[in-house]
């Protein structure tokens, strides 16, 4: 027999009527159902950080804010001695990618993980709302670092840009990997105070180096960084820290 | 009226919609809970479970497509469920509508036959696909598989039916 | 409403921590008992949706879990086993902070907050600093935090530790009395938290569901098997090793009431005792007991 007339046939099966009042009945049911229920509430993004604001992007504005003040101060400070300008500004766009960091990762420190988790709102918008807002933060302090260096396009990639995104490439990914935030700030720092004996001493030597391979070094924090941040979206890792070994 | 639309509705609170969705898929799901429960009242009482269940977790299911398939699945789990609960029921899941007084082509006995000589799996797929008219996509998520596999699995079911008439 | 776990499985490398489970859970208490490794807190992380399951899945009223997203977590109270909060958190902001990620609007939050404390006691120490309260006030704010969005299915892991006899009889009411029309599922080492509110319990051994039921069914398991013995105090210890001793009672005159869990009568003028939760729990997981003696 032939597949087209097999379908066709099983197309035409028996359809039995449904019966009137059950389905009337059935109806009747939904409504009062539908009534009863309690509908899901949405929650935009707006309301989100408003009500996030309080707990934890303030703590983390405040102390930008304190930087940024820091900035403006040192770097004014420094304007007599050009020289030391843009190692000035590299530890304070060192520094502004270590603000961050005391407030990641807190819910895993304070066994607030599962309890989040849980929660209606998912993991992956709260932590992407408290990223962003420690971006924002960041952008403003690093931006004021570039302005007050007083340098071309290139003075900022080498002195702000490039220190900034690799302290925060290498402290995020100590703080996933070695796990405390005390060693991922250390590591930080230390970096931060490195960079900027190298700046103070060879400023002018690493003016020298090939644009490309300072935007390369760029490019490379930024896919470490974004391998991090998809990571602590995602949640990866939540079987090791709930104590699961495989 | 399409089904986005209707949903739209519902979440607006127009309890209308709510009638226009039953309506419009009430009849396919009796005849699903029909094929997949062992009398006429456990299938009505399946398919009122599946729109009551529906209604009660329709945030779940908004703005996620697949309506049909969502519901086909709830409906899956509401026969199950009817099963259990007519324990002295010693028929299999999967049976042939029955309607008294139905007039049957032969071609259809013979089919209907052959259906359930058939795998209860196969049966199912050949059921959804051309019964049923659901998409392969549709079918795919019932099952979760890919639709890869579900075309592979179709084929072959169809080819078994070919054999058996 | 209803919840059905279907062959849940969590298996991580070699080790499965959770064994084709399968459940239905209906409205009103259940008891999860099982001794500690045996796989409950997996199974509850499971169901929550913060462990995803190597097999299996679960489905409310029909509705797979997984596939729900934030309107299964919406249905959802969980309070895990181990209690977190961050060191700046009072109660207030603790409770005010958790409403916000269970989507809950501001004023109804207050609401809400405020009626919990007054139902737990927490009126008092709303202002206080969370790291200030006992481990029991602790647990009772964490309860809170589950209640907050009312949840259709609460889950608590190990709710009672902490908490001090008269606590866990009001606590003890006041899920009998939320369980009306909800599911609450507990897991709990202590038998008496469960035994007198539960409908029904389920019990779990090395990740499987080893017997399900009511308490009345579940007890047929030790029915004949409970005894009480008084015996005198010198001959105590050999009792001890001889038996599984459910409890110990000082009767006074250097004589001690043994409660004890065996296949017979096995010390002299023993007396059949009615069976309790607690007989059950010593009586499946002897063996283990056993173990951790040697």
């Amino acid at each position: 027999m032939k597949s087209v007339d097999i379908i066709s046939t099983l197309r035409s099966l028996p359809a039995p009527e449904p019966d009137a009042g059950r389905m009337r009945r059935t109806l009747r049911l939904c409504r009062a159902e539908y009534r009863a229920r309690r509908p899901l509430r949405r929650v935009g993004a707006w309301e989100l950080m408003r009500r996030q604001l309080r707990f934890t992007i303030l703590p983390v504005w405040a102390l930008q804010g304190a930087l940024l003040l820091f900035i403006c101060l040192a770097l004014g400070a420094a304007r007599p001695a050009e020289e030391l300008i843009p190692a000035s500004a590299s530890l304070a766009a060192e520094l502004a990618a270590l603000t961050a960091l005391p407030f990641h990762s807190r819910a895993r420190r304070y066994g607030m993980e599962e309890v989040e988790a849980a929660a209606r709102l998912s993991r992956a918008k709260l932590t992407l709302a408290r990223l962003g807002a420690a971006a924002v933060g960041d952008a403003v302090c690093v931006a004021a670092a570039a302005l007050l260096s007083g340098g071309g396009w290139y003075v900022t990639l080498v002195f702000v840009a490039t220190p900034f995104l690799l302290t925060t490439a290498v402290s995020l990914a100590a703080l996933s990997r070695a796990g405390g935030v005390y060693s991922a700030i250390c590591l930080g720092a230390l970096m931060a105070l490195g960079y900027y004996a190298a700046a103070a001493s060879w400023s002018f030597d690493m003016l020298r180096i090939s644009p490309l391979l300072a935007a390369g070094i760029c490019l490379a924090a930024i896919a470490a960084i974004a391998v991090e941040m998809y990571a602590e979206i995602r949640g990866n890792g939540m079987e090791k820290r709930l104590g699961y070994e495989y | 009226m399409r089904d986005g639309e209707l949903f739209e509705l519902l979440e607006a609170g127009d309890i209308s919609a709510l009638d226009e969705l039953i309506g419009a898929y009430y009849p396919e799901i009796l005849r699903y809970c029909l094929r997949h429960t062992p009398t006429r009242e456990c299938a009505e009482d399946a398919a009122q479970e599946t729109f009551l269940n529906c209604v009660r977790h329709i945030e779940a299911y908004v703005h996620r497509g697949h309506f049909r398939a969502w519901l086909y699945k709830i409906a899956a789990n509401a026969c199950a469920d009817q099963f259990r609960r007519a324990k002295d029921s010693a028929e299999p899941p999967e049976r042939a509508a029955d309607e008294p007084g139905y007039e049957r082509a032969e071609l259809k006995a013979d089919l209907e036959r052959a259906l359930a000589k058939l795998p209860a799996e196969q049966r199912e797929l050949l059921l959804l696909r051309y019964a049923h008219e659901l998409t392969l996509r549709e079918i795919a998520e019932i099952r979760r598989e890919p639709m890869r596999t579900v075309q592979s699995r179709l084929r072959a079911a169809l080819k078994a039916l070919r054999k058996l008439m | 409403m209803n919840i059905e776990i279907q062959n849940l499985t969590k298996k991580f490398g070699k080790k499965t921590a959770v064994d084709s489970v399968s459940l239905t859970l209906t409205p009103g208490v259940w008891g999860l008992i099982g001794a500690n490794g045996a796989g409950k807190t997996t199974l509850m992380r499971m169901l929550v949706g913060i462990l995803t399951p190597t097999s299996g899945r679960v489905l409310c009223d029909g509705a797979d879990t997984r596939e729900m997203g934030e309107a299964w977590r919406d249905m959802l109270g969980y309070l895990p086993q181990s209690f977190g909060y961050y060191p700046e958190f009072s109660v207030a902001d603790y409770l005010d902070y958790m409403a916000a990620l269970k989507g809950l609007e501001k004023k109804a939050a207050r609401r809400k907050i405020a009626e919990l404390c007054e139902i737990l006691s927490l009126t008092r120490v709303y202002k206080n600093k969370i790291k200030k309260l006992s481990g029991g006030t602790q647990r009772r704010v964490g309860i809170a935090q589950a209640m907050l969005n009312d949840p259709r299915v609460l889950i608590l892991d190990e709710p009672t530790s902490g908490l001090d006899p008269g606590e866990r009889v009001r606590f003890r009411n006041l899920l009998s009395e939320f369980a009306r029309g909800r599911i609450v599922l507990i897991s709990t080492h202590i038998v008496s938290d469960v035994e007198y509110i539960a409908a029904e319990n389920a019990v779990m051994k090395a990740g499987r569901i080893i017997d399900a039921g009511t308490t009345a069914e579940l007890l047929r398991a030790v029915e004949g098997r409970v005894f009480t013995a008084r015996i005198p105090e010198r001959e105590l210890e050999r009792a001890e090793s001889a038996v599984r001793v459910v409890s110990l009672k000082n009767e006074g005159g250097g004589e001690t009431l043994v409660r004890y869990v065996a296949e017979g009568p096995l010390l002299p003028g023993s007396d059949f005792a009615e069976p309790r939760l607690e007989d059950l729990y010593l009586w499946l997981f002897r063996d283990e007991r056993r173990q951790d003696d040697v």
